[in-house]
């Protein structure tokens, strides 16, 4: 990975010189750059912002109610260009967010995050960016694997994440807080 | 990978299953998984050796009163899984089994992800210790280098932390000791990621 000279602690202005093809993210002062995803990371993505999109997001066929997003670029803690990840995918409630930012910077913490596991990628996802996401209150987070096929559903409760389901390869999972909709895992996968 | 083999499977079929393979029956489904990488098995000596020498032995100021097993068949219920790693407190455990096997649900378990196994592990395995009221489970990632801590609140997994390998971890239940992230993990590999 090759990142311009980084300052300790890496500053917002350091993020924005990490070259437009790797995802780069600003955790508790350290700047995380990361290649762009591989082509089953991509797909399984997509596959879930078609599937949960139109009922969620349009209400086509579910509740509505949600903003979803791919790699929205957002902002935690009380500054602005702190802390700052880009998760793969994340969802608002409308009543929590009833306006999409001006500008490239959500401010409001998600009530919903998916990361896409990549090989390399996992301590990033599992060791630093859960517990921020939990210690600012991200309602539920989801961990897909497209290589090992998985699933897994956590839930916060009393700051903590509670494993509340795990579903892998072709089973069909009803996940909080998309638990309206039956998700087909082979839709991920294929 | 993994083999899965026909449903419902019974522990006759589990009997058959090579010596060259780990065998475990859930749900009545019959798993054979491979012996274990060296990184992994290194891992798992690193460790064992790190928890039994204050957690059974006792040395070095260490409480003592657990009872550690690598790989032990634990029947629960009807299914038959093997951690690779797994701790009882004495008096849960008084007596070592003369049997071929455990029927004592551990209080902590510890898994080692391999880049192939940790469908395995965390998808199929870890409910099965919630269910049947394992209280911790670890799951070390010895290529990613971080460990997870899960303890079980009402019958359900509560992810307590994540650790990296930047400092020494103190998790529960074995939170009195600090192990280097070298004793969890084997020591550092190459920087290549893992072969699929």
């Amino acid at each position: 990975m090759t990142v311009p000279e980084v300052h300790h602690p890496a500053t917002y202005e350091d993020l924005l010189k990490v070259p437009d093809t790797m995802v780069a993210e600003l955790i508790d002062g350290e700047l995380y750059v990361s290649p762009r995803p591989r082509a089953s990371h991509g797909n399984a993505a997509a596959a879930l912002m078609m599937l949960v999109g139109p009922p969620f997001h349009y209400g086509r066929g579910g509740p509505g109610g949600w903003w979803l997003h791919a790699e929205p670029e957002i902002h935690f803690g009380p500054r602005i260009d702190e802390k700052v990840t880009v998760p793969d995918l994340a969802g608002w409630r409308r009543e929590r967010m009833p306006e999409l930012p001006a500008d490239h910077r959500f401010r409001v913490v998600p009530d919903w995050i998916c990361e896409i596991a990549s090989p390399g990628t996992g301590r990033l996802d599992r060791a630093v960016k859960m517990p921020l996401y939990a210690k600012h209150g991200v309602g539920h987070s989801w961990i897909v694997d497209p290589e090992q096929r998985t699933l897994e559903v956590f839930r916060l409760e009393n700051g903590r994440w509670s494993l509340i389901g795990t579903y892998s390869r072709e089973q069909r999972a009803h996940a909080e807080p998309f638990d309206d909709l039956e998700l087909n895992l082979a839709d991920l996968w294929s | 990978m993994t083999a899965r083999v026909r449903v419902p499977a019974t522990y006759e079929d589990l009997l058959q299953v090579p010596d060259d393979r780990i065998a475990e029956l859930i749900d009545g489904e019959l798993y054979a998984s491979p012996r274990p990488r060296p990184r992994h098995s290194r891992s798992i000596v690193r460790l064992t050796t790190r928890l039994a020498s204050s957690f059974e032995f006792g040395d070095g100021g260490g409480p003592g009163g657990w009872v550690f097993m690598v790989e032990p068949e634990v029947h629960l219920g009807d299914d038959v899984v093997v951690p690779d790693l797994a701790g009882w407190r004495i008096g849960r455990m008084p007596e070592t089994p003369e049997t071929a096997f455990v029927v004592i649900a551990p209080d902590w378990i510890c898994e080692v992800l391999s880049p192939s196994n940790g469908h395995h592990d965390r998808i199929i395995k870890l409910p099965v210790y919630a269910r049947h009221g394992v209280s911790y489970a670890w799951t070390v990632d010895a290529f990613e280098r971080s460990l997870e801590v899960y303890r079980l609140e009402n019958r359900r997994w509560s992810l307590l932390g994540v650790h990296g390998d930047a400092e020494p971890v103190a998790a529960e239940p074995f939170e009195t000791l600090a192990i280097k992230p070298d004793d969890l993990y084997g020591p550092a590999a190459p920087s290549s990621p893992p072969p699929p």
